[in-house]
């Protein structure tokens, strides 16, 4: 029955995209005249927009896991420059950022992140971004549980 | 059982069709979010995925990918975006495509559009017919329960919601309004109507439309050339299945959205005619006649033809003139817009129109409507009368 899930899962996957939507938001209901071409558009929900030497680029929600107080206003509510993805961000922007690779775990809050990187943190000052497989990923903060939870992982 | 364990990593499978519409000369790069879900609704866990194909990243192609996601599905399911960025210019954001909702004993959907113009992705002009068919069920569910596997769940894997909406929109896609599609066969008007699926094999459910569901303003019609922006039925309408797929704190279902598909409007044609008007007599050479176009259909093919007699449309016309003008139309270099009709000049035509009589001089437009036959957007009728009466006398003294 797995192996059949695993291959049913693989086949809903299947988005099958149109050129019709391209210039278009998916979201977007409501009645109001010419409003909607100039709302954020919906990649900048559920994220953080990273701005600096007039180009932004988006990172998830609480992938952030520490911030200097100096790099705060590089963390915006709306976006400004140009847009670029976080592979071209990343590299013209390392003198204020850094990437720290977290455990799937660590991403879901089941394990903590140990106390002395944070140490290391600080002494580096950067803004530190989780990653997951070198990818931007949200940490939930950590929880502990019970013995039996941890057997359901 | 433990759901977790069943729920393994899987791959994203996409397909990308690229046409001219809005990538011409476009670089675009795509991108995947998948959002794992958390209980009752609570923030899920995302990551984004950059899709490292160049192959994926031409133009003007059909393109689809296998990318292997980071994460698992999770035990609460996953929601992927797919994104492209490039579309709006090189620095623009990137635009949702599509979402879909993937969880284990959740409904699954399709949604397939059908129009008579066969064109992909999917479009029609306002006053044609188009059929909506929406094939779901939920397989997972159904084998667990037949088997006596299925987990004790608190929502109804079954209950499936089908909605739509249509966004109203100028020739640059911007908005100009929007709303919700009744999806209603009764007089009520509802927001979105469940299906009601029953475990076993997948179902089927069919809307049929005569014609868009964007509604019309109350513009007059003779005010609409060339259109006003808003008065024109231009737009998209869409088409989405949403999925119950948990409960949230209080109880109450959470439907994520397994399936989506929608379909392009275009406004019918239109056209006027400068320096010749309805019933003129002309009675020197022919003038100096200027036909402008709006809102040409997408590759349509129109054109001027002048025939000797009345406006008819019997079809066995022996035109003395025609002039083509072809499309293309689009999006990214849109042609027939109020502000830039295309046109259509018809000048020293005097060598056409051999005889006196009523000629008219009509515009018509080939679509993949009306089974390919030419449709008319205008005729104007005159009448020519070139004939030089002389009247004189003889006299004669003696």
């Amino acid at each position: 029955m797995q192996r059949g899930l695993h291959s049913s899962l693989r086949a809903l996957t299947i988005l099958t995209i149109c050129s019709s939507t391209l210039c278009a938001q998916i979201d977007g209901a409501g009645t109001d005249r010419k409003k909607s071409k100039k709302q954020l558009s919906h990649v900048y929900q559920q994220a953080h927009i990273l701005v600096s030497r007039g180009t932004h680029t988006v990172v998830p929600l609480r992938s952030i896991i520490y911030q200097p107080a100096e790099n705060e206003s590089k963390v915006t509510e709306t976006p400004s420059g140009k847009f670029r993805f976080w592979p071209d961000f990343l590299p013209k922007n390392r003198d204020w950022l850094l990437t720290f690779e977290v455990t799937l775990k660590q991403a879901k809050g089941k394990e903590p992140i140990p106390d002395n990187k944070f140490e290391e943190f600080a002494k580096i000052n950067r803004t530190v971004i989780a990653t997951y497989r070198r990818n931007p990923i949200s940490v939930r903060p950590f929880k502990k549980t019970s013995p039996s939870e941890n057997q359901k992982e | 059982m433990n759901l977790s364990n069943s729920l393994k990593s899987t791959s994203i499978v996409f397909g990308i069709l690229f046409t001219s519409l809005a990538t011409s000369q476009a670089t675009v790069t795509f991108y995947i979010k998948q959002v794992q879900e958390g209980a009752n609704g609570e923030d899920g866990l995302s990551t984004d995925v950059y899709i490292e194909n160049a192959e994926l990243l031409k133009e003007n192609k059909s393109s689809e990918g296998t990318h292997s996601a980071l994460m698992e599905v999770g035990q609460y399911g996953s929601t992927f975006y797919l994104y492209v960025q490039g579309i709006d210019g090189p620095d623009g954001p990137p635009i949702l495509l599509d979402q879909k909702f993937i969880g284990q004993y959740v409904a699954t959907a399709e949604i397939e559009i059908t129009s008579v113009d066969p064109y992909v992705p999917t479009r029609t002009r306002a006053n044609e017919s188009y059929s909506v068919k929406v094939t779901s069920s939920n397989q997972q569910w159904t084998s667990a329960h037949l088997s006596g596997t299925a987990p004790e769940i608190s929502w109804d894997p079954l209950n499936v919601v089908l909605g739509a909406t249509y966004e109203k929109q100028e020739v640059d896609g911007s908005i100009i309004s929007s709303g919700i599609i009744d999806l209603d066969t009764t007089d009520e008007a509802v927001n979105s109507t469940t299906l009601a699926l029953v475990a076993g094999n997948e179902q089927e459910f069919t809307y049929s439309y005569t014609g868009t569901n964007i509604p019309a303003d109350d513009d007059p019609v003779e005010a609409t050339v060339p259109r006003a922006s808003d008065t024109y039925l231009m737009g998209k309408e869409k088409f989405v299945v949403l999925a119950e797929s948990d409960v949230d704190n209080n109880g109450d279902p959470i439907h994520r959205q397994v399936g989506s598909s929608s379909i392009q409007i275009w406004p019918r044609a239109q056209g006027k005619i400068a320096g010749l008007v309805q019933g003129d007599r002309i009675t020197r050479s022919m003038p100096d006649v200027n036909i402008y176009l709006y809102d040409l259909y997408p590759n349509s093919t129109s054109y001027a033809t002048i025939y000797q007699g009345e406006a008819n449309l019997e079809g066995n016309l022996i035109p003395v003139y025609t002039s083509f003008k072809l499309g293309p139309y689009n999006r990214a270099e849109p042609i027939g817009t109020s502000n830039s009709p295309a046109e259509i000049p018809v000048t020293n035509w005097d060598k056409y129109i051999t005889d006196d009589g009523f000629y008219t001089l009509e515009v018509s437009t080939i679509t993949p409507f009306n089974n390919g036959n030419p449709e008319r957007i205008l005729a104007v009728t005159f009448y020519v009368d070139r004939k030089i009466e002389v009247v004189g006398s003889t006299t004669s003294s003696e």
